[in-house]
């Protein structure tokens, strides 16, 4: 593919078209949404982490005046004829369901058990007390250990480990065992000169999102349904609902509202489907939305995991063989990102012998989702912390030793992919040159570095743009808009067309209004989406050309679009703009319209390296980041200021990750700390101005060499930050987060 | 002759075979002949991957075509945020 070289509007950072409102509180949110006759959705929710449902008593809170609905999981579907395709993910629609509203057993403390619609939201609250559930408890399985234990508790008796050389004959709380390999690593350990062999552990995360789950629905009599939500891809939602409630997709129409955050963990349902089911019992529009609490103890986290990794080398840094252990908590039920972790955790290497082995194992807390390149930040903490210590084994500069195994164009991956047009050298070349990795570090401060990966897909997008009276282009997507993409696509359409930047009016469309989108998600919207942006731009000019050539009464061939105007290369005065175009609507064919949908089946992966320097107080554990650089391949920034912020938030989240979140259960798996005041996030006056440094190595499968950005921020923060603690501290703690009572434990215990 | 190279939840309903030899010009026609050499497989085993075609990673394929000496490798989906 050819890629633009004369760019005049992409790369320049014009203001987002939705700023004006996110600032002045025009903007509608999820929980902004109201109707006419709306009443208040709420749900119950376990006291267990583990249970057996022996029955729900619903008559007492039915009888209560002002109580319209109850729905518990006898109004779900039952069965399933297939999961649903849901664009980045297949998902499991029984696990689904039973996530939405517990059905044989509660498994998780926080477990949604029934849902109730009444005319005020303190009436409904009252309506669930009055709701009898009886259970049976079960001891809880909270961690790796217990969940592998012979003699474990099993969550699912129904599920049999897959990935088994054969069929075990007994249920177990391992759902998967993966392994991926390329070479021979008997043969990898035996010609290395330097074994070293390290685990490393991770603590559940939250993606922490500002806004919580909030949606409005309206079932009408007719069975048309309509639903509102905060969400990253309103299609899923219109999928997994229907699926769940039986109902035809399209009868159900999702508007995406604006987004407070998502991070992946607004990539599935909770609240969508049983506003629905409440909707249509009591006829009335149905409002939902979780409190924090409700955030922290049932939507989904990121996997706490063990990973052990060895890696083998020469004396001189050559990487010969490395292997990995990879253990992911799934919650609940099973799709923790053990896989995506595997098939992450090596390829920055070259090494020629590697072996990855993920487990996806269930415990008895809430399902993981996705969170901003699942399963790889985990992974990369292990490899990358590991690769800083052999660095600091063999007296070779941690940087160095990346330059001399990164992997190149044409190197395979373990999982079988080979890596092409990536930007990983130049990424480091970036990272040596930058100031950070050769200033002076005082007393107790340490630097680490790490490199992180992504696969950045592509898959389905479309969209469609008009030509209104006057000139200006309606641009509709079907890509909530999470992380500026309305100003990258409104740039993109500019200079295909173009034209201004403001002469372009982005909107994200609701299901009925634009063709099939998958969600927001794996960092596709800029590529996939993007890509069916230009693409109807190009069907746009060529109705255009058309249309201009009709008026002039010469070939299409002849007429030639360029700057926003047809004009006819035989003949310098036949000149039309989009304007008269548009003003000739109504003699001629009638409305202009370009549609565009691609199915981008490609990955366009991308790499980074980050410098982290963090400085420790000895005496109290305490840590402060105080440089911190982020260098990345975004293939070409769209609006770099966009670019920008997706490195410095992935860069954020990787911190909070290493330095202080965790989800903390007692024993018996209730969450400890379901809110910001006890599940420390960072916030600004935590952190120092995260530098940032864009790479542009162009991806030739798109027009404009885009390469997804979002994702691949968060991998490396956590190991460079980890590492730099170490180093600073003297300590070599492989446990995240690295709390302040962690560290000095570690302190005191080296004397 | 093309090669696929099964996933470790695949070779557990192929009697631990982990590469077949098939004939065929396109995806769909390879993984048709791998049902019909192991009926035992799931097909929700094998539909709901991605694969590297001779290392070009390629999520859902369908009707990508395969040269007769095409390496085809079975990947996990990836999930995304």
């Amino acid at each position: 593919m050819t890629i633009a070289t004369h760019i005049p509007v992409v790369g320049s950072r014009p203001p987002r078209p939705d700023g004006a409102d996110k600032v002045t509180g025009r903007a509608r949110y999820g929980a902004d949404f109201s109707l006419p006759g709306m009443v208040w959705g709420a749900v119950l929710r376990s006291p267990h982490a583990h249970a057996r449902i022996l029955g729900i008593d619903t008559s007492a809170a039915r009888a209560m005046p002002g109580v319209l609905a109850i729905v518990t999981a006898e109004d779900m579907a039952e069965s399933f004829s297939a999961d649903v395709a849901a664009g980045e993910s297949h998902v499991d629609m029984q696990d689904l369901s039973r996530n939405v509203l517990a059905r044989e057993k509660v498994l998780y403390h926080g477990h949604a058990v029934a849902a109730v619609a009444a005319t005020t939201q303190r009436l409904a609250k009252e309506a669930l007390r009055a709701i009898r559930v009886d259970y049976e408890e079960l001891p809880a399985v909270l961690d790796i250990d217990a969940a592998l234990h012979p003699d474990a508790p099993v969550l699912h008796p129904g599920m049999f480990t897959r990935g088994l050389p054969e069929t075990p004959s007994k249920p177990s709380n391992l759902a998967s065992r993966l392994v991926m390999q390329k070479g021979d690593l008997e043969q990898g350990f035996a010609e290395s000169e330097v074994i070293m062999q390290r685990t490393y552990t991770c603590a559940s995360a939250h993606q922490g999102y500002i806004e919580p789950h909030a949606c409005l629905a309206s079932a009408g009599a007719d069975g048309q349904i309509d639903i509102w939500c905060c969400t990253q891809g309103h299609f899923a939602v219109r999928s997994y609902t229907a699926a769940l409630l039986g109902i035809e997709p399209a009868s159900i129409r999702v508007t995406a509202t604006e987004i407070g955050g998502g991070f992946g963990g607004k990539t599935t349902v909770y609240l969508e489907p049983l506003a629905v089911a409440l909707s249509r019992k009591s006829g009335r529009p149905v409002k939902m939305q979780m409190s924090r609490e409700d955030v922290f103890r049932a939507t989904g986290p990121g996997s706490a995991t063990r990973i052990t990794v060895k890696v083998g080398a020469k004396r001189d840094g050559t990487l010969i063989a490395m292997d990995a252990l990879m253990e992911y908590e799934a919650g609940a039920f099973k799709g923790s990102p053990a896989g995506a972790g595997a098939m992450t955790i090596f390829t920055a290497y070259a090494a020629p012998h590697q072996r990855a082995v993920a487990l996806d194992i269930v415990v008895n807390k809430p399902k993981v989702a996705a969170y901003r390149a699942p399963g790889a930040p985990q992974a990369a903490h292990a490899t990358e912390c590991l690769l800083n210590e052999l660095a600091a084994e063999l007296g070779i500069d941690p940087l160095e030793l990346r330059f001399r195994n990164a992997t190149r164009n044409g190197t395979p991956t373990v999982y079988g992919a080979t890596l092409r047009d990536i930007g990983l050298q130049e990424c480091l070349e970036a990272a040596r040159a930058h100031p950070h990795w050769s200033a002076p570090l005082a007393a107790h401060q340490g630097r680490g570095v790490a490199v992180g990966f992504w696969f950045n897909h592509g898959a389905q997008s479309s969209a469609s743009v008009h030509l209104v009276e006057g000139g200006k282009i309606l641009l509709q997507e079907g890509t909530p808009d999470i992380g500026g993409s309305r100003a990258s696509m409104a740039l993109m359409a500019a200079d295909t067309l173009g034209i201004p930047y403001t002469d372009i009016h982005p909107m994200v469309a609701d299901t009925a209004s634009v063709g099939y989108n998958d969600m927001t998600g794996g960092s596709r919207v800029t590529y996939a989406t993007g890509y069916a942006v230009v693409e109807a731009c190009r069907d746009l000019i060529a109705s255009l050309r058309a249309r201009a050539a009709a008026v002039w009464g010469v070939d299409p061939a002849r007429v030639e679009w360029k700057d926003g105007t047809a004009t006819d290369i035989e003949d310098s005065t036949h000149v039309l703009g989009l304007s008269a175009l548009a003003a000739l609507s109504g003699r001629m064919e009638g409305p202009l319209s370009g549609q565009g949908a691609v199915n981008l089946k490609s990955a366009a992966p991308s790499f980074s390296v980050n410098i982290a320097d963090v400085e420790v107080d000895p005496d109290t554990g305490a840590s402060k980041v105080l440089r911190f650089t982020a260098i990345q391949d975004a293939g070409r920034a769209i609006h770099p200021d966009f670019v920008e912020g997706q490195l410095q938030g992935g860069a954020v989240q990787g911190i909070g990750w290493a330095l202080n979140e965790e989800y903390r259960f007692d024993a018996k798996g209730v969450l400890e700390n379901p809110g910001f005041l006890d599940y420390r996030m960072p916030v600004a006056s935590d952190l120092p101005m995260i530098d940032t440094v864009i790479v542009e190595v162009p991806w030739p499968d798109h027009p404009f060499g885009v390469r997804g950005v979002g994702e691949t921020p968060i991998c490396a923060p956590m190991a460079a930050v980890a590492s730099a603690l170490n180093a600073a501290a003297g300590t070599a703690i492989r446990d995240l987060p690295l709390s302040p009572p962690r560290v000095l434990s570690a302190i005191l215990a080296k004397g | 002759m093309a090669r696929l190279v099964l996933l470790p939840a695949q070779r557990t309903h192929t009697g631990g075979v982990s590469e077949v030899d098939v004939d065929a010009t396109d995806v769909r026609s390879a993984v048709a002949e791998l049902m019909k050499r192991f009926p035992a497989l799931p097909a929700a085993e094998v539909e709901g991957c991605h694969v590297a075609i001779d290392g070009e990673l390629v999520m859902d394929p369908f009707l990508e075509s395969l040269a007769p000496q095409s390496r085809v490798i079975f990947v996990q989906r990836i999930g995304a945020g």
